[in-house]
């Protein structure tokens, strides 16, 4: 499958397989308006900058390039390139198509003589594919991320499907001993107040009664989550105040012993 | 302090605050009207009575564009304007929460006065999504900081450089010169048959050291960058550190998806 495929720029014909792919690949975005605007209705959409790449007819992976204008400093405004809506299909991953298709667009456009390409992406990502295929460094700092979160609405799903898992006796007899109640005040989010039991989780609204009370901000909150944290980073939290965690040692332990079910119902999108 | 949802014909003025209270920032798309109203109004998300504006005395002083996905797209008030900053976050927020989204996000300059603001609403700090710059052709980057910037050279130097780039990606220009004499700077993408200065480094230095990620002397210091003749190093370094990005870059959402 890695060379059958070969790679060429969009074709209108192309455009219901490549709106599919683009949603496929980000579950997230609104279902079929997302393509249309972005590029469709761009006032700088030019088909040539999207390159598809097919197998047997099939349309298996493309990449987007959007042209700009964007500001290196405060005088200076250069013609540049976006590198947007890179997409492959899941069964096609890991197989080169996506180097490929950087290649071709690269390739078709070596005479336009672009100053800058930009994108965005988390670091793992850019680091494993973007650097070494395409060169892409970190642009200057400056821009914060704030978030607000209204509810825990997707924690209750999450906590919906893993007490299915419990009833269908996924775990055992090993949450049978669990009577524990843990909040977690989040800056910027009200208290999340969950109970765990052998019948599964619970959220409560008894924030006074709890066994355990986890106090941090959000984002080192997200990072614990992730585990993106090491220990000593852990520890220069909990001396630093930046993230507190009162209750008996007992049930401390009873959480530490239960980590990964909160985890669980912790992980993934949240809010 | 008048907040309203946005109405034909605010366009211009949004536009002007927008590129007048981010012009010290680098990293985004400078509006224009037909920009702002394809990656705002148009967005799928958005609705006119999501677009909240404050004036204060009749003159624009702030709007924040909120979509029913729970992102603030654009977030913009005058410097110093608290007021307008908190009614804008106090009226995205309201109309957000009756959309029913788990939560809102909007990203700023770190260093804005309005992160007050954004506090003092509950919002905290997130980790998230990057920004990264690379470039097809160096020669074209160089030319673009250096005449910028022209005005700086003049009698400083005098040199024609042949600047050799190894580890560089697909597509991209290995080389380039620099020929710099009296109020002239010209770039060419082959290497002059005599330069009086060879420079070597790696592309991603290069553009390290260009958008301000690495320092140019501890760049040499490290031997990641080569001068021939040695004696030329400190109109190397001068000419690098004169035309690297010093300055801070911001991309609001509306320019991120």
């Amino acid at each position: 499958m890695d060379n059958c495929f070969k790679c060429r720029t969009l074709q209108e014909e192309d455009e219901q397989a490549i709106r599919r792919l683009v949603e496929l690949a980000f579950p997230f975005l609104p279902i079929g308006k997302f393509w249309d605007w972005k590029y469709l209705r761009n006032p700088s959409f030019d088909r040539s900058f999207v390159a598809v790449a097919e197998d047997e007819g099939k349309i298996i992976g493309c990449n987007h390039w959007l042209r700009r204008k964007i500001k290196l400093s405060d005088s200076i405004v250069v013609d540049s390139m976006l590198g947007a809506s890179i997409a492959v299909l899941a069964e096609y991953r890991k197989k080169g198509v996506g180097k490929a298709l950087i290649h071709f667009l690269r390739s078709q456009h070596s005479e336009r003589k672009l100053a800058l390409m930009y994108m965005f992406a988390d670091s793992e990502l850019r680091k494993h594919f973007h650097t070494p295929v395409a060169g892409y460094v970190p642009a200057p700092g400056g821009t914060v991320w704030y978030r607000k979160i209204l509810n825990w609405n997707k924690v209750n799903t999450n906590m919906t499907d893993f007490n299915t898992r419990v009833k269908q006796g996924e775990f055992g007899d090993r949450l049978n001993n669990v009577d524990l109640t843990v909040v977690f005040k989040v800056h910027g989010a009200p208290p999340l107040c969950l109970h765990l039991d052998g019948e599964g989780f619970e959220t409560t609204s008894s924030i006074e009664k709890a066994d355990v009370t986890i106090s941090s901000d959000g984002k080192l909150f997200t990072k614990i989550r992730d585990q993106q944290i090491g220990m000593r980073m852990l520890i220069g939290s909990l001396v630093t105040g930046r993230l507190r965690i009162g209750g008996s040692p007992r049930k401390m332990f009873e959480l530490y012993k239960n980590i990964r079910a909160f985890r669980e119902i912790l992980s993934g999108k949240i809010t | 302090m008048l907040v309203r949802t946005v109405r034909d014909g605010d366009e211009p003025a949004i536009v002007e605050l927008f590129n007048r209270v981010y012009c010290r920032y680098g990293g985004f798309v400078p509006r224009t009207v037909e920009y702002w109203r394809w990656c705002c109004l148009e967005r799928p998300d958005v609705k006119k009575d999501g677009v909240f504006l404050a004036f204060d005395g009749g003159n624009l002083s702030g709007y924040a564009v909120a979509g029913s996905s729970g992102n603030i797209w654009e977030f913009c008030v005058a410097d110093g304007d608290e007021k307008a900053a908190d009614a804008l976050l106090v009226e995205a927020v309201n109309y957000l929460e009756k959309t029913e989204v788990s939560s809102v996000n909007v990203n700023v300059p770190g260093d804005a006065a309005f992160t007050k603001s954004l506090r003092k609403a509950g919002f905290g700090e997130v980790p998230a999504v990057e920004m990264f710059v690379t470039t097809l052709n160096p020669a074209a980057l160089v030319d673009a900081l250096v005449t910028s910037r022209k005005q700086s050279f003049v009698g400083r130097f005098d040199d024609e450089l042949a600047v050799r780039l190894h580890d560089v990606p697909y597509g991209v220009s290995k080389e380039f010169s620099v020929r710099i004499r009296d109020a002239s700077v010209e770039i060419a993408e082959a290497l002059t048959a005599k330069p009086s200065i060879i420079v070597d480094l790696g592309f991603s230095d290069f553009l390290s050291v260009l958008f301000g990620g690495s320092s140019v002397s501890r760049l040499f210091l490290s031997g990641k960058i080569k001068v021939k003749p040695l004696r030329k190093l400190f109109a190397v370094l001068a000419l690098l550190s004169a035309i690297r990005l010093e300055g801070k870059w911001f991309f609001p959402l509306s320019d991120f998806i």
